[in-house]
C-alpha cells in the first residue's frame, strides 16, 4: 500500500438558467449523498453534496437556477453573492445545449467575474439528435474554459466531468486560461479607463476584479454601488467617476449602458455560435407542439389537466389509504408489545402514548407524501407541470398566486402537510408563503368526521348540502383572504412573470426514484423530532396534574391543564354559542381534528357504557391521529365509530347545549383554524417561526370572526 | 397531399403575403400563429430584465403560439423557446406587427388543426416507436404520419433575422 495523498477539498458550485437540467447533473454528481437545506435567511432551497474522486473531497452546491447575474430577483442575488463572496474553487454551468444563444448569456457572465468555469453542455443527447454539430475543442478555445458534453436525466458525462475539475483544480487543463470577452467598441475604452482608476486605488475593493467591478458599475448595478459607497470610504471616487462615464457612453451612442453590456454579450455569444456551431433549420419544439394541440386545446385542455388532477389526488389519497391502514396496524402490534414489556403506569403511558404516537403520527403520512412526489416528480419530469400552470393561471390568479400554486392547493383537500410540502415546486418565496397560508382552508379530510358528525346530528335531511357549503366557506375564503394578502403583506414583491414551457421528455427512473427518496428523506428527518416532542408534551398537558383515583375519564381531562385551559377561555368562544366543553375539543384539535370527535366523546360520554369505545383520556388519541386522508367518503374513523352515534344523540337532544346554528358556527370554525400541529411545524421549518406564528394567529381570528358572523348574524336574522 | 406546405399553421390552404405589415401594436395582440418584430420592451426595470433574458428584445422575432383556456397567459416562441406570459407582461412588449394571418384566432382553426392532428396520430406513433424518443421521427424517415396538414412551421416565418 502506498501512503495516501492527502485529500483536497474543492467547492463547486452548479450554476444554470432553471430549465437547463441542473438538479439531474446534480443527481449525476452526487448521487444520494446530498443534504437539502435553506439559504441562510432565505425560504430557497439549499442542495449540497459532497463526492470523492481521486485525491479530492468535492462538495457541490447547487445554485438557485437563474437567467442571469444581475440582482433583480431573491434566486439571481443569492447565486451571484455565492459566486461574489463564497468563491467557490469551480463553477460548473450548466447550459442547454439545444439553446446555446440563450444559457450563454449566463456563462459570459460568469467569466466576467473571473472564476473557474466549466461549462456542461447538457441534454447533447437531443443537441445531436437535430442533426446539429458543435466544434467543441474550438469552442473551449474561444471561451477559455473545458466544455463538457452531458446527458443528466441518463447519467451521461459524470466520469468526464470530474475530470475535468481534477484538471482545472491541478491547473493542468490545456485550453485553460482567462479571455478578456470583448464588450464592443462602445464600451470598451470606458471599461478600461475605469478598470484602470480602480486598480489605482490600491487593494482591490470588495475582492472583485477590477474590469468585473467597472462592469458592474458602468451597468448602473445598484447593490455592487451601495456596497462599494459603504464598505470602502476611499474609494467613493470610483462612484463619481463611473457615472461621469455613464454619461459619456450615453452621450456617445444615445444608449443605456446597461442595454449596451447586453448587446456587447450577445453579440460575443453570436460570433462565438458562428464560429462553433453549425446548426440545421429545425425545430425541436415541434413535436411538443404537436402534444400541446391538445393538452393545452381550448376546449379540451382544462377537462385533460382535470383528469390527470384527479389520478393524482387518487394516487395519493386512494391508493395511499390501504398503506396507510397496513402501517397503522403494524404500529399498533408493535405499541402492543411495547407495552407489554414495560412495567405500566406512567412509564409505560409516555412511551405508549406519547413516544410512539408521536413517531406513527409521522409515519401514518409517509406513503400519502411519497405516493404524492412520485406523481409530481413525474409530472415534472415530462414538462406537464408547466402547462398544468399555464392552464390554471387565470385561475389562480383571482386568489393572487400563479398556475404553479395550483397542484397544492387541490393537495390540501386530502391534507395539508403533503400539500405544504408540494410547495417547494414553486419557483419564488413569495408565492410559497401565500400559497402555504391558504392550502388549510381547503378543507383537509381530516376534518371530514367533525362535519359528518355535526351535519348528522343537526341537519339530517340537508346534511350533505351543509357539508358542500362549508367545503365552498373554504374555497371563498381562500380567495378573499389570497386577494387580501397579495394586495397587502406580500405587495411589493412582483416580478415579471414568466414561464418556460420545455419541450416533453420521458422521465427516467432514477430520476422519478431519486426525487422521490428525497422528499421522503426530508420529511422524516425534519418532522421526526418536532411532532415527537411536541406530542409528549400535549400528553403530558392532558394527564398533569394525575388525580389520585379519577372516577371517570371525562374528570381527568376536566382536572387536566388542558381542561383548565379550556374551561378559562370559555368566554372568549361564549359569544359564537359554543359551551366550554367545545373550547376543550377545540384546544384538542390543535394536534388534529380527529381529536375534535374523540375528546368530545370523552367529554360528553364519560358516565355512560357506550364510553368504553373511546376509553383512554385525550391524548391517546391526540398523540395517534387518525390518518389524516383515508379518502373522502369514509366515514367517522373506527375508534369512534361506536360512539358517534351516542354522541350525535347527545348532541341532538340538547344536553351538549350546542343549537344548529351553534352547530354550523361550530363546523366553520374547525374548517378555518389552524389544521393540526403537523402542518403548523411543516409551515414552521419551511418558512419559519414567525409565519407559523402569523399563521396560527391569522387562522383562529379568522375562524373565531367568521364564527362569530355566522352565530351572531344567524340570531339577528331570527335562525338560533 | 397536394397543397402540401402551402397552408398557414391553421391548416388553411394558402400563403398569406409576407409581411402583411398591420403596424405597429403590442404582443398581447397578436392572434394565434402571427408574428412581430419586436420594437421596444418597457416596464419596470425587474421586469424588463426579466423579460429581456428571456430573449424578448429589441429585433428578436417573436410568434403568439396560442392562449391558454381562460385566454390570459399567452405562449410566445421567441429564439425557439416556448415562454408563456401574462397579457399584462405582454403588453409591455411593443412590436411590428408582421406574418398576419387572415385566418388567426378563427374557431375553425382550432377544429382543423385538431384534426390533422388526430389524423396523423397512429403514423406518428410508428415514427417514434422506430426512433425512441420525442426529438426525432424527424431526421429519420420522414414517414407517412407527417406529411401535409401540419405545416407548423410557416417557411416564411424564420427567414434571417434569427441566424
Amino acid at each position: 500500500m502506498t501512503t495516501p495523498a492527502p485529500i483536497r477539498t474543492l467547492r463547486v458550485a452548479l450554476a444554470g438558467n432553471p430549465n437547463a437540467g441542473k438538479t439531474s447533473i446534480f443527481n449525476l454528481l452526487t448521487g444520494l449523498h446530498q443534504q437539502v437545506g435553506n439559504w441562510p435567511g432565505v425560504t430557497v432551497e439549499r442542495k449540497t453534496g459532497t463526492l470523492r474522486h481521486g485525491d479530492y473531497r468535492i462538495e457541490v452546491i447547487d445554485l438557485p437556477g437563474t437567467y442571469s447575474l444581475s440582482a433583480y430577483s431573491l434566486e439571481e442575488q443569492i447565486a451571484r453573492e455565492f459566486v461574489l463572496r463564497e468563491r467557490p474553487d469551480i463553477v460548473i454551468n450548466v447550459v442547454d445545449a439545444a439553446n446555446l444563444a440563450r444559457h450563454l448569456q449566463l456563462t459570459v457572465q460568469l467569466l466576467e467575474v473571473g472564476v473557474d468555469v466549466i461549462v456542461a453542455l447538457n441534454m447533447w443527447d437531443e443537441f445531436e439528435q437535430t442533426g446539429s454539430r458543435l466544434d467543441r475543442v474550438r469552442m473551449e478555445a474561444l471561451l477559455g474554459v473545458p466544455v463538457v458534453a452531458t446527458v443528466g436525466h441518463r447519467g451521461r458525462g459524470r466520469r468526464e466531468l470530474l475530470d475535468a475539475i481534477a484538471a482545472l483544480a491541478e491547473e493542468r487543463h490545456s485550453r485553460h486560461r482567462h479571455v478578456p470577452i470583448s464588450l464592443g467598441p462602445a464600451l470598451e475604452p470606458a471599461l478600461g479607463e475605469l478598470a484602470a482608476r480602480i486598480a489605482g486605488v490600491g487593494e482591490p475593493p470588495l475582492d472583485l476584479p477590477a474590469r468585473y467591478l467597472a462592469t458592474k458599475l458602468l451597468e448602473g448595478d445598484a447593490p455592487i454601488a451601495a456596497d462599494l459607497h459603504n464598505r470602502r470610504p476611499d474609494a467613493r471616487g470610483l462612484l463619481l467617476a463611473a457615472e461621469e462615464l455613464r454619461q459619456r457612453v450615453r452621450r456617445e451612442t444615445g444608449e443605456e449602458p446597461a442595454r449596451l453590456f447586453r448587446d456587447g454579450r450577445r453579440g460575443f455569444i453570436a460570433g462565438l455560435l458562428r464560429e462553433v456551431l453549425t446548426q440545421p433549420s429545425s425545430d425541436r419544439m415541434a413535436p411538443s407542439r404537436s402534444i400541446d394541440r391538445v393538452l393545452t386545446h381550448r376546449w379540451l385542455g382544462l377537462p385533460i389537466f382535470l383528469g390527470f388532477m384527479w389520478l393524482l389526488f387518487n394516487l395519493t389519497f386512494t391508493l395511499g389509504a390501504p398503506l396507510q391502514s397496513g402501517l397503522e396496524w403494524w404500529l399498533e402490534r408493535f405499541s402492543g408489545a411495547v407495552a407489554g414489556l414495560l412495567p405500566g403506569g406512567w412509564i409505560e403511558d409516555l412511551v405508549v402514548d406519547g413516544v410512539i404516537a408521536g413517531v406513527g403520527a409521522v409515519l401514518v403520512f409517509l406513503p400519502n407524501i411519497l405516493l404524492l412526489f412520485l406523481g409530481i416528480a413525474l409530472l415534472e419530469d415530462t414538462g406537464y407541470m408547466a402547462r398544468a400552470a399555464f392552464l390554471t393561471d387565470r385561475a389562480m390568479h383571482v386568489l393572487g398566486l400563479h398556475g404553479q400554486s395550483f397542484i397544492p392547493m387541490l393537495m390540501g383537500f386530502g391534507c395539508s402537510v403533503p400539500a405544504i410540502l408540494a410547495t417547494r415546486t414553486l419557483a419564488n418565496r413569495r408565492d410559497r408563503i401565500l400559497t402555504a397560508l391558504l392550502v388549510p382552508h381547503m378543507s383537509c379530510s381530516a376534518r371530514l368526521p367533525v362535519y359528518i358528525l355535526f351535519a348528522g346530528a343537526f341537519f339530517e335531511r340537508h346534511a350533505g348540502n351543509v357539508v358542500a357549503l362549508i367545503y365552498l366557506l373554504g374555497i371563498l375564503m381562500a380567495v378573499l383572504v389570497g386577494r387580501l394578502f397579495s394586495r397587502t403583506l406580500f405587495r411589493h414583491e412582483q416580478a415579471a412573470f414568466v414561464m418556460e414551457l420545455p419541450p416533453y421528455r420521458w422521465p427516467t427512473l432514477p430520476g422519478l426514484t431519486l426525487h422521490m427518496w428525497h422528499r421522503a428523506r426530508l420529511y422524516l428527518r425534519k418532522m421526526g423530532g418536532v411532532i415527537l416532542i411536541a406530542s409528549v408534551v400535549f400528553w403530558a398537558l392532558s394527564v398533569l396534574p394525575p388525580l389520585e383515583a379519577p372516577a371517570s375519564p371525562r374528570e381527568q381531562v376536566e382536572h387536566s391543564v388542558l381542561g383548565r385551559v379550556g374551561r378559562a377561555i370559555g368566554p372568549v368562544i361564549e359569544p359564537l354559542g359554543f359551551p366550554w366543553e367545545m373550547g376543550v375539543t377545540l384546544l384538542a384539535g390543535f394536534v388534529a381534528k380527529e381529536v375534535v370527535v374523540s375528546s368530545m366523546a370523552v367529554l360528553y360520554q364519560a358516565e355512560e357504557p357506550a364510553a368504553a369505545a373511546a376509553p383512554e383520556p385525550v391524548a391517546t388519541d391526540a398523540a395517534a391521529p387518525e390518518p389524516a386522508a383515508t379518502g373522502r367518503d369514509q366515514a367517522a374513523p373506527a375508534g369512534t365509530g361506536a360512539t358517534g352515534r351516542d354522541l350525535g344523540d347527545v348532541l341532538r337532544s340538547g344536553d351538549a347545549g350546542l343549537s344548529p346554528l351553534a352547530a354550523f358556527a361550530f363546523m366553520a370554525f374547525v374548517l378555518l383554524y389552524t389544521p393540526c400541529i403537523m402542518t403548523i411545524l411543516t409551515i414552521r421549518r419551511e418558512f419559519g417561526a414567525r409565519w407559523m406564528w402569523f399563521d396560527i394567529g391569522y387562522q383562529v381570528a379568522l375562524a373565531w370572526g367568521v364564527a362569530f358572523v355566522i352565530y351572531q348574524g344567524g340570531r339577528l336574522i331570527g335562525l338560533g | 397531399m397536394r397543397h402540401r406546405g402551402r397552408h398557414c399553421r391553421h391548416g388553411r390552404p394558402g400563403l398569406h403575403e409576407p409581411a402583411g405589415i398591420a403596424g405597429p401594436c403590442t404582443l398581447a395582440d397578436l392572434a394565434p400563429g402571427e408574428g412581430g418584430l419586436i420594437l421596444s420592451v418597457g416596464g419596470p426595470p425587474a421586469v424588463q430584465a426579466r423579460l429581456r433574458d428571456l430573449g424578448f428584445l429589441e429585433g428578436q422575432r417573436a410568434r403568439m403560439i396560442k392562449a391558454a383556456p381562460l385566454s390570459d397567459p399567452i405562449e410566445y416562441c421567441v429564439e425557439g423557446v416556448h415562454i408563456g406570459l401574462r397579457r399584462h407582461e405582454a403588453e409591455w412588449i411593443r412590436v411590428d406587427h408582421l406574418d398576419f394571418c387572415p385566418y388567426a384566432g378563427q374557431r375553425a382553426a382550432h377544429h382543423a388543426s385538431l384534426a390533422a392532428f388526430l389524423r396523423e396520430l397512429p403514423g406518428r406513433f410508428r415514427a417514434r416507436r422506430r426512433d425512441r424518443g420525442w426529438g426525432v421521427g424527424r431526421g429519420g424517415g420522414r414517414g407517412a404520419g407527417r406529411a401535409a396538414g401540419r405545416p407548423e412551421r410557416d417557411p416564411r416565418a424564420r427567414p434571417g433575422t434569427d441566424r
